[in-house]
């Protein structure tokens, strides 16, 4: 794992970034945290339909990682894709629209949990395959580079997809022809109930990337400022044109892989490892402990993402609802509907 | 204001859960995130954690269906008044008074509940295509003409058929459930305790077609302690109950569990009785000090059926003697006066049928049909187990099943009875850690 300390002794994000940047950062951490338990909260009440992956304890990674890119710059996500959207900027009350099934969403109700995509930040969407993701952001890359754009894209995938062939495919295309696209994997150490060292033949997923002849890193997932600082780095070198780079941020999701997932395949201890080194405490304690925020700031950001969540909810419940007769709208083009 | 306890939405499909067991009683205090119940969808079975700090009340009965998004229990903060159930639950009949399914089946006259293969076998015949002489003759011998091939024009069961099923039924050994008519009975397991002894008391679940009088060579060591024995369902001195299931078992022994109200116990349950007590510790762990397992049911699919049903079929001393052999390791310690008492304790034919009705619930075709490994992985309370590695009834090597952190005594030269076959030995290990 890389040293996150400046020569200074000061870390990146703080030497990098401004106080209201890094206010920013956590208050958008603490609103994907109350999202999903707001989420969790209304699926369980049997509000929400299908399924959904929850990220909580992988904030620092989403965010983090997000840091230095502009609505300009695309990212693609994954399943437990909540984290990824919030911290590229989406509207948190038509996100829970969206999950309600109602028009006033993302998708107009007809795509959930997800599907939710939003171009104008940059946004490509969320993906229900493993491994989706991978290819579209090259793509994304492949035409930023030869439209001239600047734009860079991070490609958000989890340790499940490092052993699909698109992953391969991905990072080898990428390479030849030096595209400006980051592969940051979120390895949280389960693909559904399987663990890493059981799926995985490298000890870090960012090993790969010397086979494909790119930078690979792996860091602290749940070290705001050691994601920064690696992703930043990656972005920095995508953008001057000198190709790809693999970043791998090591962490954890608390919740099941899904709403029906039963915790079989890990110890309440290994979970109560990883809740005590919870992301966004961590992130609190470092604005603090550089005057960035005093404890009374942090508190009141907390009490900002809860009230927004809440108008959010309330938003999505007075939402109108599709109407039967409308349900293929938006979902097959004009040509096959008719 | 009380915090809801909700059934939780934990499948796509889910509309509502049922509750199958509550980790803990009402009026104990939880703490969010601990194990509050199982519930079983229809796909699985899943623990739920509670959702905030407090003290459980006006919990909905195990069993009970519950619709996802609405309460099955209600948890108090400290010294907050506990009145009437906040609403009822939903999607119970006459919600109103939010009934206990229990309530309803106790409704019904004791005499419905009587379980007569030969009254379902008069009733089923108007669909079945059979001779007057078939009929005649399927029901003087206790045959459902419904169960029979008929052989006749277009499957008409004839005389012949039921002429050679008698004579197949005779030369066949009678299924785990023969045909004994069994009474349902009503009421709360028996219990009996020991004079004297002091400090945290010992509770004891026996092991199938056993009682309570099976402890008495153990106790003899561990007379320093309060003894607490628990007849099961259909055993001893507790009523014939209703059992159609593992669940249902537990639950029962559940029951009388908590209506001891202990703070602290030690368990110690064999054979069956274990696997009751591996249940009973992954629910109730905050009140156990200890876990004693002697030969448990539950860890493997193996059990020597034959054994079982042949105790159960067995109306005289000389055919259950054999069987009872069967359980040691050394026959000579199962004198014919010991199979005699053992035979007067089992006269009683509705014991006998509701044995007989229960083996065939819980070892269906000579299969432990139910499986408690993952209940054990759970369960921190420190346990030990006891097995004799000549068991012929369960494989002592269920054993190695168990997790690391259980501790294993496993004797030569014993076999499926260690408290009674080594009860001193068992006594010091007992004792030892009581």
């Amino acid at each position: 794992m890389r040293d996150t300390v400046t020569p200074n002794n000061i870390p990146y994000a703080i030497a990098r970034y401004s106080a209201e940047e890094l206010k920013d950062a956590l208050k958008k951490m603490y609103l994907i945290r109350k999202f999903e338990e707001g989420a969790e909260d209304s699926y369980m009440r049997g509000l929400i339909h299908g399924t959904m992956h929850l990220s909580i304890g992988q904030e620092a990674s989403a965010v983090g990682s997000c840091m230095s890119l502009s609505d300009e710059d695309k990212i693609t996500s994954t399943h437990r894709g909540h984290g990824h959207c919030v911290a590229k900027g989406a509207d948190l009350s038509r996100m829970f629209a969206e999950f309600f099934g109602k028009e006033s969403g993302y998708c107009k109700g007809r795509g959930g949990s997800m599907h939710i995509a939003d171009p104008s930040k940059g946004n490509l969407g969320a993906n229900g395959i493993v491994g989706g993701g991978l290819p579209i952001a090259v793509g994304a890359a492949l035409s930023a580079k030869r439209l001239g754009t600047g734009a860079v894209t991070v490609c958000f995938f989890g340790d499940g997809a490092n052993n699909e062939g698109a992953f391969h495919e991905a990072l080898n295309m990428a390479s030849v022809w030096k595209l400006p696209v980051v592969f940051v994997c979120e390895n949280n150490k389960y693909g559904m109930s399987t663990s890493t060292e059981r799926s995985t033949s490298v000890k870090n997923i960012a090993d790969r990337a010397v086979a494909y002849a790119m930078p690979g890193v792996t860091v602290d997932g749940n070290d705001f400022s050691a994601v920064t600082e690696a992703v930043d780095a990656a972005v920095e070198r995508a953008r001057n044109g000198e190709g790809p780079s693999l970043v791998e941020n090591v962490t954890y999701r608390w919740r099941g892989h899904s709403k029906s997932d039963r915790n079989r395949y890990r110890t309440k201890e290994e979970i109560a490892d990883w809740q005590s080194r919870d992301p966004i405490a961590a992130m609190a304690k470092l604005l603090t402990d550089h005057k960035i925020a005093t404890e009374d700031e942090v508190a009141g950001i907390e009490a900002d993402a809860t009230r927004i969540i809440e108008e959010a909810i309330a938003f999505a419940t007075e939402g109108a609802n599709p109407k039967i007769e409308e349900v293929t709208r938006d979902v097959y083009t004009e040509e096959t509907a008719s | 204001m009380p915090t809801e306890v909700i059934m939780p939405k934990v499948d796509m499909d889910m509309a509502k859960g049922k509750i199958m067991s509550w980790h803990i009683a009402e009026g104990e205090r939880v703490s969010k995130g601990e194990p509050l119940f199982d519930i079983e969808t229809d796909k699985a079975a899943m623990e739920v954690e509670a959702p905030a700090d407090g003290i459980l009340h006006h919990t909905a009965s195990e069993g009970m269906d519950i619709p996802i998004g609405t309460p099955c229990a209600w948890l108090y903060a400290e010294g907050e008044e506990v009145g009437e159930q906040p609403a009822p639950f939903a999607g119970q009949a006459g919600a109103g008074a939010a009934p206990e399914p229990k309530q309803v089946e106790a409704d019904v006259p004791v005499e419905a509940e009587l379980e007569l293969v030969d009254a379902i076998a008069g009733e089923a015949t108007d669909k079945v295509r059979a001779t007057p002489r078939a009929r005649s003759l399927a029901s003087g011998a206790g045959l459902n003409i419904a169960d029979l091939i008929g052989t006749g024009p277009r499957g008409r069961v004839q005389a012949l058929d039921v002429e050679t099923e008698i004579a197949l039924r005779d030369t066949r050994p009678a299924p785990l459930a023969s045909p004994l008519v069994f009474k349902a009975e009503t009421g709360s397991l028996a219990v009996t305790r020991s004079k004297g002894g002091t400090g945290t008391p010992i509770v004891m679940i026996h092991g199938f077609a056993s009682d309570a009088t099976s402890w008495s060579p153990m106790e003899t060591h561990l007379k320093h302690r309060p003894l607490i024995r628990i007849d099961l369902p259909g055993h001893g001195k507790s009523p014939k109950l209703r059992i159609d299931s593992f669940a249902d078992l537990v639950r029962e022994v559940r029951r009388a569990f908590d209506d001891l109200n202990l703070d602290a116990a030690h368990l110690v349950g064999h054979s069956l009785g274990g696997a009751v007590s591996i249940a009973l510790a992954d629910t109730r762990a905050k009140r156990l000090s200890s876990l004693t397992l002697i030969a448990p049911a539950g860890l493997g699919p193996d059990i020597n059926g034959n054994a079982l049903s042949g105790i159960c079929r067995a109306t005289r001393a000389e055919s259950l003697g054999p069987w009872l052999r069967s359980l040691v390791a050394n026959e000579d310690i199962v004198t014919d006066s010991y199979v005699r008492l053992a035979m007067a304790g089992r006269e009683d034919t509705n014991l006998r049928a509701a044995q007989s009705r229960l083996a065939d619930a819980l070892f269906p075709d000579g299969v432990q049909a139910f499986d408690l490994r993952a209940a054990l992985e759970r369960i921190d309370t420190p346990t030990r187990i006891i097995w004799g590695k000549q068991d012929a009834i369960i494989p002592w090597k269920h054993a190695l099943r168990a997790p690391g952190k259980m501790a294993l005594h496993l004797f030569d030269g014993v076999g499926h009875m260690p408290q009674i076959e080594c009860s001193a030995e068992l006594g010091r290990i007992l004792s030892s850690n009581l």
